[in-house]
């Protein structure tokens, strides 16, 4: 097989049985997410269940083009199960991270790893090559992630100074390697089950959101280590190189050239996009495996490969505290990755608590007690010192490490924090990333899945480059008219200019239900199933393109052929998409899912109040707006709860689900090859009608 | 090896001959082999070097990846003749090492080869390299390279040796390689941390190959340059 | 640029105070990629902390070290007046919205007015 190695690795904690799964068998959805989703729907038969039961599967999966030279794809690893942080249902969700662990996994001969069942006691799982054992992780329990991986590389290859090669199993061959064992882990967060704890790779990689750290503590599994001597074969490898090459001639950031487009941060971003110097420390750019824009950093006093909110979380209260920003936020970005805890997580709950403790209702002795010290907010001691607390549950820990939105419904404050805005969790309890009421493709994509979706593809052109231009009082570089030309070209199979159509009347469209399903299929196959990253695609506006007309969709089926030798389309590839899609609202149905789930935070619909509320910023949009398209400021704007509801109607019915209970129908699920789950919704009575 | 009159260089030649290759004079000698008076041999230098800058490096390992694409078909880090050696724990600037082979003057695995596998190949600018009809896996070129790790790869795959041949021989990629060509590692290393040079570098130390390749882009972005 | 009287030490006083949770002003920080998060302003001196664009070339080239440190002008201008009591700060604040037509220009504008004003109070109140 090219692109994939054939091999699944299956271990069951409970009985120690270590198993393959030919790959074959699950081939078809392509890899990541989807495979995941599959496999976790063939052998979970209550999908109800808690995040924390035994019964849950988590599934880590690669894609054929993990560990291969396609640019910015190379490095991503999926997971799937059922997660803890969403409120108020565990729903099954999804994560992912970047580094070098699928490669290495595909190395070492698989494709994936599914981990069934909760061990007796603890345990990490020791991959070298074909070899797995279960070894006791006594030893590393109540370790954080860096030791753990330590400890672990020494165990696996005996060094403690890895400057040569190194023996990969006691084949006569002599299969050896440079790299160190790639180990993905919790810390001590994910051993206290804590529902916002994250799996840890190398210094800075995270899988955040989800909660999958505590599915792994509750499944004694502290650690996975993988080290591999393998080859990935590929069908055409001149193709790959080349295609490489012309993804970094035409679309790469130029090292000569540095571009003057504000607001171009996609595939042609520059490097260490996602990591913020710090004044006067020395640094590096620093990549996942294969990357042509490596986001991260390296510097010479911590902040090790963290990137984007891993970094930032703590940097503005450090700024504030100190003129700028110091090494606070280096050693407290660190922190959080020894910990293994979601940095996003932890920024609002930082905000939040300030917040109260300003109120007069969080502090020593008053009505939430916690001795944490607001007057070191900014310095490290502060973030510590709640770290630590949330790490070990004591203090203020002891309900915080149930996430925010449970935090608030024990503290009785869930609906009034929620409604003024304080609190800021628009969707399933998350986080606001992207408000719902402006760019609401987000939003919608949001309550309509799992999790804070987290997918920057229509965010870069349609909100983010026009708002930082009109702030700087510029003209953005490509008109909304353009840009909507450009989305029509490159969103196949919908085509459609008006998908992008943010406006008053066009955010409750079928336009708009395109969008959505669009994004959904899109991510759900070609960047969750294939790995391509979020920072590089979807790459819709270049500015180093010819016509700023972005790698997208040409790229993404031309490196996964030259690698499996298929010849996947783009359009082949939505629709798998919409498959997979279908599949996880299946599970989700499975878990209790109705339309009338799927509504956002009071404050989403509720008028803010001028200068106070969760409404800020000028949110400069693409609109189409009698008859001319332009970029507006839609701020302020609030949903229309009775139009949303009608949005829903529509897109449930674009998707060919049943619009009174938002449940995909017999008719859609067979079209797509997918009886088998129509039988399943149909025996629990949760197949839509028509 | 040479002390018994078997193959292999007189010091004392070899020494004129490198010498005078520090200088960056050259030698066009024009073949592989010329048969001195006591009975030993010269090598000529190569006509191409790597150098690497591990401060610009990102650790995304492309280059390894480029190179067992280009060479072996597949992508094998642990088959790539260039490494990049990282520590994810440690700080700049130790955190990673660009490790590629550099075509010695004075090729130690060339001197241990009893069999003539690795040779100096003329036809693509005396880039040493590896006939892999005629390695016998013997491994002694693997055990020769003084530097760690060392620079001849062991194929586990094909259980014979090899090594960098600045892509003269790339029988997976339809770019003319060698000397006068492309190599993988320089095209496709996202931050040019890599560059070819025909330059004879000092062959004392490391100096001569681990060079400083940050100038105004990199200060614009914000990264060191020193 | 206005240049601003000096004020009364009853208005220095307010300057130079915090005020409660439901007089503060909203900020909210933007960086891309990760959104937009909010942040509480309690004072003239958060406002002047606050309050930043950074430069075209920095939001481009040097990753998200960059960010912008929005307060609604409108906003802070009408917080200056009813919630400080700054009446005068509050015009010349107004003035410079009119003056200039984009945040960009504002908020450095604003910045160095308010940090003006901050200063003349510590000034008044002889405060190091």
């Amino acid at each position: 097989m090219n692109g994939y190695t054939g091999s699944i690795l299956r271990v069951n904690l409970k009985t120690r049985k270590i198993s393959t799964i030919d790959t074959k068998k699950y081939e078809m959805w392509g890899g990541g997410h989807g495979i995941g989703s599959a496999i976790f729907f063939d052998l979970v038969k209550d999908k109800a269940i808690s995040g924390y039961d035994s019964g849950n599967v988590v599934t880590i999966m690669t894609s054929p083009l993990s560990g291969t030279l396609a640019p910015a794809v190379s490095g991503r690893t999926e997971v799937q199960g059922v997660g803890l942080q969403s409120y108020p249902v565990e729903w099954f969700t999804r994560s992912n991270f970047g580094g070098r662990f699928a490669g290495m996994l595909k190395y070492a001969g698989w494709d994936g790893i599914v981990i069934e069942g909760k061990s007796k006691n603890p345990v990490w799982i020791d991959i070298r090559d074909r070899e797995v054992k279960l070894v006791d992780a006594k030893p590393l329990w109540g370790l954080d992630t860096w030791e753990t991986q330590k400890k672990i590389w020494h165990r696996v290859t005996g060094l403690k100074s890895y400057k040569d090669w190194m023996e990969v199993g006691k084949s006569p061959r002599g299969e050896r390697t440079t790299l160190k064992p790639a180990v993905l882990t919790i810390g001590p967060a994910g051993e206290n089950l804590s529902r916002i704890a994250s799996l840890i790779h190398d210094a800075g990689n995270a899988a955040g959101q989800g909660g999958f750290g505590g599915v792994w503590g509750s499944k004694n599994l502290k650690a996975i280590s993988v080290i591999g001597s393998g080859s990935i074969h590929i069908s055409d490898p001149n193709a790959l190189m080349e295609a490489r090459l012309w993804a970094k001639k035409s679309y790469s950031w130029q090292p000569g050239n540095l571009t003057d487009k504000l607001g171009s941060h996609a595939f042609s971003s520059n490097p260490s996009q996602g990591s913020p110097s710090t004044p006067g420390v020395k640094s590096r750019p620093s990549g996942c495996m294969a990357c042509h824009k490596c986001c991260r950093r390296k510097t010479e006093l911590g902040g090790n490969e963290s990137s984007c909110v891993d970094m930032f979380f703590y940097c503005f209260e450090d700024a504030k505290k100190h003129g700028k920003q110091t090494t606070a936020s280096l050693k407290a970005s660190d922190l959080i990755q020894k910990t293994g805890i979601n940095a996003f997580e932890l920024e609002t709950v930082i905000i939040w608590l300030k917040t109260l403790h300003k109120k007069g209702i969080l502090g020593p002795g008053k009505e939430i007690d916690t001795d944490l010290p607001f007057d070191k907010m900014g310095e490290y001691e502060f973030v510590e010192k709640l770290v630590t607390q949330l790490e070990t549950r004591q203090g203020i820990g002891a309900d915080l490490h149930n996430g925010a939105a449970r935090t608030a419904k024990k503290w009785g404050r869930f609906e009034k924090d929620l409604k003024s805005g304080v609190l800021a969790l628009q969707y399933w309890g998350y986080p606001k990333h992207y408000d719902a009421r402006t760019e609401v493709e987000w939003g919608y994509g949001s309550i309509l899945g799992d999790r804070d979706c987290n997918e920057h593809d229509f965010m870069m052109p349609c909100y983010y480059s026009p708002s930082m231009n009109a702030l700087a009082g510029m003209e953005t570089y490509i008109s909304a008219k353009e840009v909507s030309q450009i989305i029509a070209e490159k969103c196949k199979p919908y085509n459609d200019p008006l998908m992008i159509d943010y406006s008053d009347e066009g955010i409750y469209s079928e336009h708009m239900a395109k969008t959505v399903a669009w994004h959904r299929h899109y991510t759900r196959f070609w960047k969750q199933s294939i790995g391509y990253c979020d920072w590089c695609y979807a790459d819709f506006v270049n500015p180093y393109a010819p016509g700023y007309r972005g790698i997208t969709p040409e790229a993404e089926p031309k490196f996964l052929n030259a690698v499996t030798g298929k010849n996947l389309t783009f359009e082949q590839g939505m629709e798998l998409g919409r498959k997979i899609w279908n599949l996880d609202r299946a599970i989700w149905i499975l878990q209790g899912r109705h339309r009338d789930q799927e509504v956002f935070a009071d404050f989403t619909y509720e008028k803010p109040q001028e200068g106070h509320a969760t409404y800020e910023i000028p949110y400069v949009m693409t609109v189409h707006e009698k008859g001319k398209w332009k970029y507006k400021d839609v701020g302020g704007r609030i949903l229309d709860r009775s139009k949303f509801e009608e949005w829903k109607t529509k897109y449930y019915t674009l998707e060919g689900w049943d619009p009174e209970s938002g449940w995909p129908v017999r008719k859609t699920l067979k079209s797509m090859g997918l009886d088998y789950v129509a039988d399943e919704l149909h025996s629990h009575k949760k197949l839509g009608r028509g | 090896m040479s002390e018994n009159g078997k193959k292999g260089f007189s010091r004392r030649v070899f020494l004129k001959l490198s010498g005078a290759a520090a200088l960056g004079l050259g030698l066009d000698i024009g073949f592989a082999r010329i048969l001195l008076a006591d009975d030993v041999v010269a090598i000529p230098v190569s006509q191409g070097y790597l150098l690497v800058d591990s401060k610009k490096c990102a650790g995304c390992m492309s280059c390894m990846l480029a190179c067992s694409l280009v060479h072996e078909g597949k992508e094998n880090p642990s088959l790539a003749r260039i490494q990049v050696l990282k520590e994810p724990f440690e700080s700049y600037p130790d955190d990673i090492s660009i490790v590629q082979c550099r075509q010695c003057v004075n090729p130690l695995c060339l001197e241990s080869c009893e069999y003539d596998a690795l040779y100096v190949d003329t036809r693509n600018g005396n880039v040493r390299t590896i006939d892999p009809e005629k390695c016998t896996a013997c491994m002694a070129c693997v055990e020769a390279c003084p530097f760690t790790p060392g620079r001849a790869v062991w194929n586990f795959e094909k259980e014979r040796a090899q090594k960098c041949d600045l892509c003269a021989n790339t029988p997976y990629w339809n770019e003319k390689g060698g000397p006068r060509g492309k190599q993988a590692c320089v095209s496709v290393c996202p931050m040019e941390a890599i560059t070819f040079t025909t330059t004879v570098p000092v062959q004392e130390g490391d100096s001569g190959y681990l060079v400083n390749l940050r100038g105004a882009t990199w200060k614009e972005l914000g990264y060191p340059t020193d | 640029m206005v240049s601003l009287p000096k004020p009364s030490r009853d208005v220095a006083l307010r300057v130079m105070g915090e005020v409660g949770f439901e007089e503060r002003l909203l900020g909210v920080k933007m960086r891309p990629m990760v959104g937009n998060q909010e942040h509480f302003v309690y004072s003239v001196k958060e406002v002047i902390e606050f309050l930043r664009m950074d430069s075209v070339e920095d939001l481009l080239t040097t990753g998200s070290k960059a960010y912008v440190g929005y307060i609604d002008p409108l906003v802070l201008k009408n917080w200056m007046a009813e919630v400080i009591g700054d009446k005068v700060l509050a015009e010349a604040i107004k003035e410079e919205m009119e003056r200039l037509d984009n945040f960009k220009d504002q908020v450095a504008a604003i910045k160095m007015l308010v940090s003006e004003r901050f200063n003349q109070c510590v000034a008044l109140l002889e405060i190091s």
